[in-house]
């Protein structure tokens, strides 16, 4: 087999590979694009994205989402609450002066059509005293509390941060 | 007379790409090298910070487990560098409390059990209060109670201010790099320790 045969096999070996990785990309790329567009078409109130992060028995855990507003009023995240943890309460983490930290966040207001991010070294909802550990792969249920829609209950699923 | 030329360059080139190696080593930015940190791992083994790790590179975070937010974006980092390291025979991860008050040895534990960390790699240390807090000044990290609640079922909380830092530490003892823990790209860390696990940076 000469040099040029083994080129081009080794060149379409990495064309098809290649293919494969970027339809892997394109899917889950595409699968979040028709979330997100799902979300925003909606008229009432989305939660998306959502997961916790892991925590140990009596420890504390952080849960995250996107809550979309798609009504024509704004809302206002007022409380959470949740039977795994002893207390919920909506937290922030910040960077000051070289040092991070977290205090807790005052009530939410969510514009009409308008999306509030929960997210890793931001504002989240910080789950304290954990009467079990959250383990990757487990679920649990989280009320979150809005001033007009009211109280809704979302599952969300525990995994490690990456 | 042509030999002795050739020699004579030859030991001038060595000369030269040894200073050049000494111009470009990574300064020392916390030397440890003759300090001894009387610590306890997660079994509650007494471990010796940073001697008893003598003849390894390490990879240092500082965390403290009832951080839910960035403190387990350290850790994820953490995870992350080790998995990507291409051979780690000779580097640990060590994650040190800020917290030795309710970060116990048992708390710890916990924690790598809850957060897979590989005990052949990582070490989790906590001791008395007087041992961590002198550890922590050593390698200028700071960190300190912000924020102080009483739950609903009396029990007491706080959260806490911190530095938010990961060092690479060569196998004398000596910081030779440091990082923002929970925001560095893994692929920073590595490229820097591999540059240290070459022998001219050991001096």
């Amino acid at each position: 087999m000469n040099f040029n045969k083994v080129l081009y096999l080794f060149l379409m070996t990495g064309c098809i590979f290649a293919g494969c990785q970027s339809d892997s990309d394109s899917e889950t790329k595409q699968k979040q694009q028709e979330a997100a567009e799902h979300a925003f078409r909606s008229t009432s109130v989305e939660f998306t994205d959502q997961w916790a992060q892991a925590a140990q028995k009596d420890g504390n855990s952080a849960v995250y989402l996107q809550i979309y507003n798609g009504t024509a009023t704004a809302d206002t995240l007022v409380a959470v609450h949740s039977a795994v943890a002893g207390e919920a309460a909506l937290h922030e983490s910040f960077q000051e002066k070289g040092l991070t930290g977290m205090r807790p966040a005052d009530r939410l207001v969510i514009s009409p059509k308008s999306m509030l991010a929960l997210q890793p070294g931001g504002l989240h909802i910080m789950l304290m005293n954990t009467k079990q550990r959250l383990a990757e792969g487990d679920s649990i249920q989280v009320v979150i509390e809005l001033a007009r829609t009211g109280k809704k209950e979302v599952t969300v699923p525990v995994r490690l941060a990456n | 007379m042509d030999f002795i030329k050739s020699v004579s360059l030859l030991i001038l080139c060595i000369l030269f790409m040894l200073i050049v190696s000494r111009c470009d080593r990574p300064e020392v930015i916390h030397d440890l090298s003759d300090k001894k940190f009387t610590l306890l791992n997660q079994d509650s083994t007494t471990i010796n910070f940073p001697s008893d790790f003598k003849d390894d590179y390490l990879v240092v975070a500082f965390i403290y487990t009832y951080c839910p937010d960035i403190c387990n974006i350290t850790t994820a980092n953490m995870k992350n560098i080790s998995n990507q390291l291409e051979t780690t025979s000779d580097v640990q991860f060590v994650e040190i409390t800020f917290d030795p008050k309710r970060d116990t040895p048992s708390v710890l534990n916990e924690y790598m059990q809850t957060f897979k960390l590989d005990e052949q790699r990582f070490t989790m240390l906590t001791g008395d209060s007087e041992s961590v807090n002198s550890v922590l000044n050593a390698m200028d990290i700071e960190a300190a109670i912000s924020y102080r609640d009483t739950t609903a079922s009396g029990k007491i909380s706080y959260t806490m201010n911190h530095t938010d830092r990961i060092m690479v530490m060569d196998t004398q003892g000596r910081v030779r790099f440091e990082y923002p823990g929970s925001r560095v790209p893994p692929e920073h860390v590595i490229q820097d320790l591999n540059k240290i696990r070459t022998s001219w940076y050991e001096f």
